[in-house]
């Protein structure tokens, strides 16, 4: 080994480099790392809402379409059904869609079939929008102490009040619940969208 | 998770600030921004990480990988936007010091290659898989490196002291 590389190699390991100071390093790595895993889990939970409503949609084509129509004869308890509560799930962006979800409550007597016909609302008083359940989802008859989960792509809001949620059943019946008041709503690229991707059939009786 | 992780960013910050000042040939800036994200990739993966035996020298390799993609990736942007201003940069070391003058004046790969070689001690071969290239390639960068530095340092063997001149860059940097 020459001089030159025994001065290199004492050079590059202990010789007089200087050093940057960078007081808030730590900090401002733990800081970037939160949000990076924030960014993920918002990024696979967006993934799995998109599996998911591809797979009901693929579920609603391959399907039997005549199985669809609701049973007029159990809709007899849907005055019963309860929303008891409405949440919305905040995607990966800012700017992406929300996810709405509706938790209904089975009536105390009786069953009700949620499907095709019936209108989920956002209501802002001034402000309204409005989806109805097309004759391409799969009903639900939700019985006694069963649930249903219906769940709904909410991609723009054009107005600063958040707003109530109503659901009106096929028989007519009315429930409704409030959302959150710091409910993250989704901005407005101008013209409110509300869109019903699926009822969850989690806990509840198939109407098929 | 959090904590633990964070005292290791203070432990290691900074050795990993001044590895990553001789990578980058005494650009602050870039060894501050190398550092931090040298941190996140090993933050990511802290779970593997802190159970590495030797996580400084695991550490080196990722900020090393790190600096040689962002090396070639801002050497195209430069070269088709504004080479000039890279070479006025270059003409100017910003310390003295007749090693650390010539070091800074050496193109990056050539540079890489003397870092690894002499802090790490590692092989041609080893040399040659981090920075993606055939030992070959290592083997002459390295001939380059230490040939501009002796004619930096104005001697061939003599203990370097002095700085200054320039050095051509090699067409295959």
């Amino acid at each position: 080994m020459s001089d030159l590389e025994r001065q290199l190699r004492a050079f590059v390991r202990e010789g007089d480099v200087p050093v940057p100071q960078v007081p808030d390093l730590a900090e401002r790595v733990v800081a970037a790392l939160r949000r990076h895993r924030r960014r993920r889990t918002a990024g696979l939970a967006a993934a799995a809402c998109l599996a998911a409503g591809l797979g009901t949609a693929g579920a609603v084509l391959l399907g039997d379409r005549d199985a669809t129509a609701p049973d007029p004869a159990s809709a007899r308890g849907c005055a019963g059904v309860n929303a008891r509560a409405a949440g919305v799930q905040t995607a990966a962006s800012a700017d992406w869609a929300r996810l709405l979800v509706v938790t209904l409550d089975g009536p105390t007597e009786g069953s009700c079939t949620v499907g095709p016909g019936t209108e989920v609302e956002l209501d802002a008083g001034r402000h309204r929008a409005t989806s109805t359940i097309p004759a391409d989802i799969a009903p639900v008859v939700l019985g006694t102490g069963q649930r249903a989960l219906v769940q709904l792509v909410w991609g723009s809001w054009c107005e600063s009040a958040v707003p109530a949620v109503r659901v009106r059943l096929p028989d007519g019946a009315t429930t409704g619940v409030d959302l959150p008041a710091d409910t993250d709503l989704p901005s407005c690229d101008g013209t409110t969208r509300l869109r019903l991707v699926r009822i969850d059939p989690a806990d509840v009786q198939s109407g098929r | 998770m959090d904590a633990e992780f964070a005292d290791f960013v203070s432990a290691k910050q900074n050795g990993l600030l001044r590895y990553a000042m001789l990578l980058t040939g005494g650009d602050t800036h870039t060894a501050a921004d190398l550092t931090q994200e040298t941190f996140l990739r090993l933050g990511r993966r802290w779970r593997q990480v802190r159970d590495v035996e030797h996580q400084d020298a695991y550490a080196r390799r990722t900020m090393t990988r790190l600096w040689w993609s962002r090396s070639k990736r801002d050497r195209r942007e430069l070269l088709r936007s504004e080479p000039k201003e890279r070479a006025v940069e270059d003409a100017e070391p910003a310390w003295t010091s007749g090693l650390w003058s010539a070091l800074q004046q050496l193109p990056p790969r050539q540079r890489a290659v003397v870092v690894l070689r002499y802090y790490e001690d590692c092989s041609e071969r080893e040399i040659a898989r981090i920075l993606g290239c055939r030992p070959g390639t290592v083997k002459s960068q390295a001939s380059r490196a230490m040939a501009s530095l002796r004619r930096l340092l104005g001697a061939t063997g003599s203990a370097p002291g002095g700085a200054g001149g320039s050095v051509e860059r090699s067409a295959h940097e």
